[in-house]
């Protein structure tokens, strides 16, 4: 449910949010457009990381625990230059998931995350998200590596890296409560 | 992007990254604790984080305070609108070395005049632990008035002095 607060800001403020959101690159892939986040995509973002599916973020998150994620990986884009975000069908608009770039705090490289709604799953639609931020990261960015960061226990998500083309990198230890796996994605402009 | 004010004294600017070593610290000490601290690294990092991510979503948010004589980074001030918050909230965090000269003072009161002259915030209220004295004193000096009847985030037991509203 959509609280009063969550609704777009106004005044000099909505036109201070519209120069900041203006200032993150647009992805536009066959079927999807990664745009820059609205507080109106809170609540998609709440229902999976408050949901059975955050259990494979180090959830299910309480509403603030999932606003103050949400709230640092778009922060990104100001502290960093990379961050979340929000991917919306081109054919009707509609927010079916998010894509991270982005150095999480603690973690020893860059991450290339994706987190989908229910309805958003199931179509190649993350796959196709996921595969614009990498050539981003890798092409225009011109990072020298990009890892993603898995649960073992999530199979659709593991499943989705191997398509990626990423491969179990043992040889890196993340320092977390909560085991995890690492997928390191090839760069295809060879090893740096 | 976001914008910047100069005081007499003080930048209000962007958050920078170089700023989190020294916030982290001020984070981690004793003086957090009436910051519902000390915090450790992680939560010292989604607090500092957390509240520079409102400005692309909200068009507000916390500035850094810098110190115009020597660039010095000297804790945030802002609005605050927080998931749990029932109302937008001015804050302010200094680090010890900036203390006792006013720039508390100063910084919240530059943040509350562009809230509410550029952002549109009329309503604001600061959220403060019962024994932090200090900070009590910043928020009677800014002419804030407690407000037992005002809703807590949570319900913390926190209180809560209500802003003086300005005409539209």
């Amino acid at each position: 449910m959509m609280r009063s607060w969550e609704s777009a800001p106004i005044g000099h403020a909505a036109e201070i949010s519209a120069k900041i959101r203006q200032t993150l690159p647009i992805l536009t892939t066959q079927r999807l457009r990664l745009r820059a986040p609205l507080i109106a995509d809170f609540d998609a973002w709440a229902a999976i990381e408050c949901g059975e599916r955050g259990v494979h973020i180090g959830g299910p998150f309480s509403r603030e625990e999932a606003w103050l994620d949400f709230s640092q990986a778009i922060a990104g884009w100001v502290l960093k230059g990379t961050g979340l975000w929000s991917v919306e069908r081109l054919a009707d608009g509609e927010l079916v998931g998010f894509v991270l770039l982005h150095h999480e705090f603690g973690d020893p490289e860059v991450e290339l995350g994706f987190l989908f709604t229910q309805a958003g799953e199931g179509q190649g639609y993350a796959t196709e998200a996921a595969l614009a931020a990498l050539n981003h990261a890798f092409a225009t960015l011109n990072w020298p590596t990009l890892v993603s960061y898995v649960d073992p226990a999530n199979a659709r998500s593991i499943r989705l890296n191997e398509r990626l083309g990423a491969t179990l990198d043992p040889s890196v230890q993340v320092e977390d409560a909560d085991p995890c796996l690492v997928y390191r994605h090839p760069n295809p402009r060879g090893a740096r | 992007m976001i914008p910047m004010i100069a005081t007499e004294r003080l930048i209000l600017r962007a958050q920078r990254m170089s700023d989190f070593a020294a916030y982290a610290e001020h984070m981690a000490s004793d003086r957090a604790r009436y910051e519902d601290g000390p915090k450790n690294l992680k939560e010292a990092w989604f607090d500092f984080a957390g509240s520079q991510g409102h400005w692309l979503l909200l068009g507000f948010g916390c500035w850094a305070i810098e110190r115009r004589e020597d660039g010095a980074f000297c804790g945030l001030t802002g609005v605050n609108r927080h998931v749990h918050y029932p109302e937008h909230e001015l804050g302010w965090s200094l680090l010890e070395h900036a203390e006792g000269q006013g720039i508390a003072f100063e910084a919240a009161t530059a943040a509350r005049e562009y809230a509410r002259n550029h952002q549109r915030i009329g309503e604001l209220v600061s959220y403060i632990d019962p024994d932090n004295a200090r900070s009590i004193r910043l928020a009677e000096r800014l002419g804030a008035v407690f407000d037992p009847k005002a809703a807590t985030p949570d319900n913390d037991p926190c209180l809560v002095y209500r802003h003086p509203k300005v005409a539209a």
